[in-house]
């Protein structure tokens, strides 16, 4: 078996507020090949963000804090590494594509300037020209027009959709070994999104890297990744490969979200929508945290104390349910 | 660009326009007329009227404001009477001078102290530095301008006589004593200034700290140093920009009760002493000239502002 690119083993963060403490991350464990692209999916403030972030140390501390796990990167703990010492990875090794391409830019800085600035801080032996060539190269390949004139523009001249090409132009700049995408496409313009999705293939394309890719749209990781991670309240709930999880769900958070997508093919009169609000995460409850919402054990004793684990259902397939074999045939009852 | 300034010039113009026919009002509203405020009130009757004839204010009042908006817009400002028929501009622009002299160097201390201890203390949140600045900023606003000025004068010049107790001799005639006597008047302005000014940054930075671009910095592998003095910076410094024209906008005009204390022949050391001694033609002056600086001074920031953020100067 090969080593894992990124091996991230029982990642706990939380969030050390005045009046609380939001556990955000609550034991994570899981793992990415050179080459794979890993998909994230889950409700708002499931944990997804800070997971990635943790990775490269860029949660605010305080109030963030990493209580526990290691995060090896080819075989190196991330987690303990001083700044310095991680500025050598970011950008470099792993890069990072964000959700906000309006806010992530700098607005007084020329586009030009910051993508130069990513090939010049991993490179500062390298002339001034020659990063420039590269920038305006960087800017052509992801698809942006008339990259010269554009380089020497500033990020409001750029539409939306142009700012997160420029994004992924930096993120690509050093070609890193995996690329984290967190929601590239969720502020965009449905039209825009294919366009962005598609140069986001490219470049992945291009230097042959790992990515994971964070996202709301389960359509979307069907189309890209090729293993999921459920996550809910901070916790993975279901990971396996793409085709097990849309074909045999397990956990019943997972099937909600599979339920709640529009479909071409199953024409569905009333589209699913999972009841209630995702949890407030300061006051996650107990046992199961989905309980509240269950449809298959929201009733039982069990669900409401015991938190279940992480366990095998299949081939590289695992899920967090006290009852996944009830859960897999509500959703053969459902379908019929 | 172009439509911007021309746009900002007019503005300028017109709120100056305003002010001059505000002066023009006010002095001539107040209950005695510019001759008796001139005279006092034993003055004979005779004089009186000869004075109201020759200031002209025996014509019919829209003559009189032609007159003075067209003085005005030459640039004439007049003979001052109670001061021997002395050029007012003679004696306001001096004047001037030196509390722009005044106020620009206390500007200049101000945030030569401001910008460093304001970005460090946001960058250091919560640290023992940060404290120490918000001590010195509490402080600073705190004490109103006239105590720490007095205490200064008391402390330096009284009980350790380092410094003289102000007053004001000209750069050309002997500098050193001109530079000894800016010392405090400029330390008591300054810190207070400085105060308001790093709180202003340190806000300002902290915004910006938890900016997304800012992570974005981090995220590519950018030195703290980088991301903290280039990245964060940079936004933080185009509001700045405009809170230290305001201040010293706001100094020009607000320099009267410093003056005093430091018996420093500025503008407001002027108004004083023209109210005092009844030389209405020179305080309606100095109150023009006044509002002027703090117009142009605006004018200027806003360019400034303009031209820092890409935002503005190019949309
Ligand atoms: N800087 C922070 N300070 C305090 N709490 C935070 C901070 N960042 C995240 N959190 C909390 O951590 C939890 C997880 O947030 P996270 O951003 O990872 O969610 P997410 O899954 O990425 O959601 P979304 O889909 O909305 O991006 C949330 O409850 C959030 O309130
Ligand atoms: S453990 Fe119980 S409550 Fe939780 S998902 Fe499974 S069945 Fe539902
Ligand atoms: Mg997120």
């Amino acid at each position: 078996m090969q080593v894992p690119l990124l091996t991230v083993e029982n990642l706990s963060v939380r969030f050390n507020m005045p009046d609380q403490v939001i556990n955000a991350v609550n034991g994570v464990s899981f793992s990415l090949n050179t080459g794979e692209t890993l998909g994230i999916v889950g409700e708002s403030g499931s944990g997804k963000t800070v997971t990635v972030l943790s990775i490269l140390g860029l949660i605010p501390k305080p109030p963030g804090e990493i209580t526990g796990g290691r995060a090896l990167f080819e075989g190196q703990d991330l987690l303990p590494l001083s700044t310095e010492a991680l500025r050598s990875i970011r950008g470099q090794e792993i890069s990072m594509v964000f959700q906000d391409p309006m806010t992530s830019l700098n607005p007084v800085i020329k586009v030009g300037e910051q993508l130069r600035e990513a090939l010049w801080t991993h490179n500062p032996s390298d002339s001034r020209s020659n990063h420039r060539r590269r920038g305006v190269e960087l800017l052509d390949m992801v698809g942006i027009p008339q990259p010269e004139r554009r380089y020497n523009q500033f990020p409001h001249e750029y539409s939306g959709g142009m700012r997160q090409r420029a994004m992924i132009a930096m993120a690509m700049a050093n070609r890193p070994k995996l690329l984290i995408a967190d929601e590239p496409t969720t502020a965009l313009d449905v039209t825009i999104q294919a366009q962005v999705i598609e140069t986001l293939k490219a470049a992945r394309q291009e230097t042959g890297a790992a990515s994971i890719l964070i996202t709301h749209d389960l359509g979307l990781v069907s189309q890209i990744a090729d293993r999921v991670i459920v996550m809910y309240a901070g916790r993975i709930v279901e990971e396996g490969r793409i085709g097990d999880i849309f074909s045999r769900p397990r956990h019943p958070y997972t099937i909600g979200l599979l339920a709640s997508i529009p479909s071409i093919t199953q024409r569905r009169t009333k589209l699913y929508s999972i009841p209630g609000q995702p949890p407030d995460m300061a006051n996650v409850p107990p046992g199961c945290p989905f309980h509240p919402r269950c449809a298959v054990g929201g009733e039982r004793s069990v669900c409401r104390s015991d938190s279940p684990r992480l366990a095998e259902v299949g081939t590289r397939h695992q899920a967090a349910c006290h009852f996944t074999e009830e859960a897999a045939s509500w959703l053969t009852g459902r379908a019929t | 660009m172009t439509r911007y300034v021309a746009r900002r010039l007019l503005h300028g113009i017109l709120v100056m326009w305003i002010v001059s026919t505000a002066v023009f009002v006010i002095f001539r509203l107040v209950p005695g007329d510019p001759a008796a405020m001139t005279l006092g009130f034993d003055a004979s009757p005779e004089d009186y009227e000869a004075l109201r004839e020759e200031l002209g204010l025996n014509d019919p009042i829209h003559v009189q404001y032609l007159r003075w908006m067209g003085n005005l817009a030459r640039g004439d400002f007049g003979k001052s009477i109670t001061h021997g028929y002395a050029e007012v501009s003679s004696l306001v622009f001096p004047a001037l001078g030196r509390t722009l002299e005044l106020a620009a160097l206390s500007i200049l201390l101000a945030v030569i102290v401001a910008v460093p201890l304001g970005m460090i203390s946001a960058i250091r949140e919560g640290t023992w530095v940060d404290h120490i600045a918000r001590v010195f900023t509490t402080l600073g606003f705190s004490m109103p301008t006239y105590v720490m000025g007095i205490g200064l004068l008391i402390l330096l010049a009284e009980v350790f006589p380092l410094l003289p107790p102000g007053g004001y001799v000209p750069f050309g005639e002997d500098p050193v004593k001109h530079l000894s006597q800016l010392i405090m008047p400029v330390l008591t302005i300054a810190s207070v200034t400085a105060a308001r000014l790093t709180r202003f940054m340190r806000a300002g930075m902290l915004e910006v700290l938890s900016a997304d671009y800012v992570r974005t910095a981090r995220a590519k592998g950018l030195t703290e140093r980088r991301v903290n003095y280039w990245h964060a910076f940079r936004n933080a410094a185009i509001p700045l920009v405009t809170e230290v024209g305001v201040n010293f906008g706001l100094l020009v005009g607000g320099m009267v009760v410093i003056e005093q204390i430091f018996i420093w022949p500025g503008l407001g050391w002027l108004m004083i002493q023209s109210i005092l001694t009844r030389a209405f033609d020179v305080v309606q002056i100095a109150v023009l000239v006044s509002a002027a600086t703090f117009v142009i001074v605006n004018l200027l920031v806003d360019l400034t502002y303009s031209w820092l953020d890409p935002r503005i100067a190019r949309s």
